[in-house]
């Protein structure tokens, strides 16, 4: 079962957490001027004292008192979410004192979407059966999970499968004066491969390259999917 | 009209269980199943981070590996009398210097990087005809073991390294330089 190669990127995410970065309080505009000198697309989504979040068509950042986060999705998106995390890391390393890191994980979510739950099972290569619950004639399953976590002292990987029922709908936003509100219209199934590599230990800024990390990440949980 | 997406979707299963004791004012939270983080107080090096890679996958990992072959190197050469088999340890200094040169190619890891190699490598160089002081080779050992613990350093912890060699009266800046240095003065 080719998981990886089978199902398309949804988003990679880069996350660092850090102890309470509290000049965030007072220099988080010089970070996210440089950011934005850096990627004139980047647009405001939300600020608070304690989180500021940016987006693009294809990224979104997000810095608060205790994380960074960078995600990505579209066909370049590993190397947006390196070249946006070396970027942030480094302004923020400068500018709000970053020197240790307590946790650095990186995320690859791939979802494949079918038309009924049978398609996505078989594709996953869950179990199939009657599709009825405990709870009666008239109950359904709705969602199937298979989680397993990997660690070491120095490293772990949580990797989940899961086949679950995903309803989309349509809200017009405020902004427009209109109040088209579509109930979920579209029903459809999605098969998930989600992983979630991470490290377990303090570490310094100094020893860590995001480009290298990351390449070890992906390294990780393409031998994890593939087996 | 502009529209969003929303995607509505089932919550998935923790496993978690939450509790509050009734009978206490402050609430007792439990939680089933393993925890989301563990936090460990070692401190991770290369070795840690990236566990499973080789030089051909990162130009980080090709230059840690030259630290530890040059380290090696200046390691055997420590170990011989210079005075008394001369030749043996320079075949170790040669190496050592050529694994510095190759280094230095990889100065765009960093600001801090590139200015620590480059200072070992003309403390090396400026050394060619006389031997180095065990001392002295201890200190270049030293800095070599810390800028592999650090590749990306800062600047100013580049600083205090290039200190350290200058501490033991090795010279840091290349030779060529100093008549033109002396003339600035």
């Amino acid at each position: 079962m080719q998981i990886l190669e089978d199902l398309p990127l949804e988003t990679y995410t880069f996350e660092l957490r850090f102890d309470h970065a509290f000049l965030l309080w007072d220099k988080a505009g010089l970070v996210w001027s440089e950011m934005i000198a850096f990627n004139h697309s980047l647009k405001l989504q939300g600020v608070q004292p304690n989180v500021q979040t940016f987006e693009t068509d294809s990224l979104r950042l997000s810095l608060d008192l205790q994380a960074l986060r960078v995600s990505a999705r579209g066909e370049d998106a590993i190397e947006e979410v390196t070249g946006t995390a070396e970027k942030l890391l480094a302004v923020a390393s400068e500018t709000i004192n970053l020197d240790s890191f307590k946790r650095a994980g990186f995320r690859t979510i791939r979802t494949k979407e079918f038309d009924s739950a049978a398609e996505a099972l078989e594709f996953g290569g869950f179990t199939q059966d009657d599709n009825k619950g405990v709870l009666g004639e008239k109950s359904r399953k709705v969602g199937f999970f298979n989680s397993v976590r990997y660690e070491t002292d120095k490293n772990g990987l949580l990797s989940t499968l899961k086949v679950e029922e995903r309803e989309v709908g349509f809200t017009a936003p405020w902004e427009s004066r209109t109040r088209i509100k579509l109930d979920p219209t579209v029903k459809l199934w999605i098969l998930q491969a989600d992983a979630d590599y991470y490290t377990i230990g303090n570490i310094a800024r100094e020893s860590f390259d995001v480009e290298t990390w990351i390449r070890q990440a992906s390294k990780t949980t393409r031998r994890e999917w593939s087996s | 009209v502009a529209a969003i997406l929303q995607f509505q979707r089932q919550p998935p299963s923790t496993g978690a269980e939450a509790f509050t004791s009734p009978d206490q004012k402050i609430p007792i939270s439990y939680k089933a199943g393993t925890p989301d983080q563990r936090e460990s107080s070692i401190a991770l090096g290369p070795n840690d981070l990236y566990p499973e890679l080789t030089g051909e996958d990162s130009t980080v990992i090709q230059a840690l590996q030259l630290i530890g072959d040059c380290v090696r190197r200046l390691e055997n050469a420590r170990e011989i009398d210079g005075a008394t088999d001369y030749i043996a340890f320079d075949e170790q200094m040669m190496r050592a210097r050529q694994y510095m040169r190759q280094l230095f190619a990889f100065r765009e890891i960093g600001d801090g990087f590139g200015a620590t190699t480059n200072a070992i490598l003309w403390a090396l160089q400026n050394k060619e005809s006389e031997t180095l002081a065990r001392r002295q080779l201890t200190v270049v050992i030293e800095v070599l073991r810390q800028l592999r613990m650090k590749p990306l350093l800062h600047f100013d912890t580049a600083m205090t390294f290039m200190d350290q060699l200058e501490d033991c009266e090795l010279n840091i800046e290349p030779s060529s330089l100093e008549p033109t240095l002396e003339f600035g003065e």
